[in-house]
């Protein structure tokens, strides 16, 4: 089993200090305190790094962190929170109203795609025709924990899809994609308006990285039946 | 997910996730470069954590640093003439007392 993305997002109304530049010129122009708001397509700045494999966004209104096959958990998560500790001193953020950590695991299998479906079918849905007339499957949970919400998802898939739907802008290694595995898709956040501490963040990523990896793994072991 | 349901998984993931795949949408042009270096040298961290313990709670911070400053001076006083204000085992206690502080708003910011 492997971690193979993770994602860090924060969401903000007030737009951060440091990266308000139009209101700070318009209240050193006018000589009053005075709010430019922002323009009608928002201001992003992305940025790709090939050889971290990262895709990291500045916006007036989020920000966002993306790594794709890192070399272990712990790196892909101490990037993450390094990202941010560096972007907060520049940016300067206060209340933020959505923290989010999404990570997707595989678990490569080296049997043919159709016999993986069947291994899901079999491990996971009950034998109805729906089930077993359908050509692939998939499922998708709610899950809670506290007042965090959890979207859960898991099912068989190929190389091709992966690099279609979920690679779309990072940096990746083609060729250390796996070709048939078994993925587990977990979006942790919390939407509720919070103070920003840097301390909040590393904490609530670590959380949300370890529960992750136990609910991955606890799927995975189902499927190879331990 | 095979490629016959391509298309219906990729509604269903955008839709069943609050983060969409990209974290963020592309409203600007995207600057690519080979490495970059994210971590804060140490000394720099721990002066932002100070700074950022300074700021979000002003009159303890400020108290914790007067503590530590007065037990320092009683106690270098002490050792230097043996001379007083305050016994130094009290002046100790308030060098605890203040370090004690300093350090849970260090964490607290780190």
């Amino acid at each position: 089993m492997k971690l193979f993305k993770l994602i860090v997002a924060i969401n903000y109304t007030e737009i951060p200090s440091g990266l308000n530049y139009r209101t700070k010129l318009l209240t050193l122009l006018t000589g009053k305190e005075q709010n430019a708001g922002k323009l009608p397509f928002g201001e992003n700045f992305e940025l790709r790094v090939n050889g971290k494999k990262l895709f990291l966004n500045v916006g007036l209104d989020k920000t966002g962190f993306e790594i794709n096959q890192p070399e272990s958990e712990q790196v892909a998560i101490n990037e993450g929170i390094s990202f941010f500790k560096k972007v907060y001193n520049f940016a300067q953020w206060k209340t933020i109203d959505r923290i989010g950590v999404r990570s997707f695991w595989v678990d490569t299998y080296s049997i043919e795609f159709s016999k993986l479906i069947e291994l899901y079918k079999e491990k996971f849905f009950r034998e109805v025709p729906l089930i077993s007339r359908a050509p692939d499957v998939a499922f998708a949970l709610t899950l809670k924990d506290g007042n965090r919400k959890i979207n859960f998802n898991t099912g068989p898939m190929q190389k091709k899809q992966l690099v279609e739907v979920f690679l779309p802008q990072a940096p990746f290694e083609e060729k250390d994609v796996p070709e048939t595995f078994a993925f587990v898709d977990h979006d942790y956040y919390l939407l509720e308006k919070n103070e920003y501490k840097n301390a909040f963040l590393e904490k609530f990523v670590n959380n949300a990285v370890l529960l992750a990896k136990t609910k991955a793994s606890e799927t995975f072991k189902i499927l190879r039946g331990k | 997910m095979s490629s016959q349901v391509l298309s219906l998984s990729r509604t269903w993931i955008s839709d069943t996730n609050e983060i969409s795949f990209p974290a963020v949408l592309s409203e600007g042009k995207t600057i690519t470069v080979d490495d970059i270096d994210l971590n804060i040298p140490q000394a720099q961290s721990i002066a932002i954590a100070f700074q950022e313990a300074y700021k979000s709670h002003p009159p303890s911070f400020v108290i914790s640093t007067v503590l530590v400053l007065i037990g320092l001076a009683d106690i270098l006083m002490f050792l230097e003439s043996s001379i007083y204000f305050f016994h130094p085992y009290i002046a100790l206690g308030l060098m605890v007392t203040g370090i004690g502080m300093l350090s849970t708003m260090y964490v607290a910011n780190k």
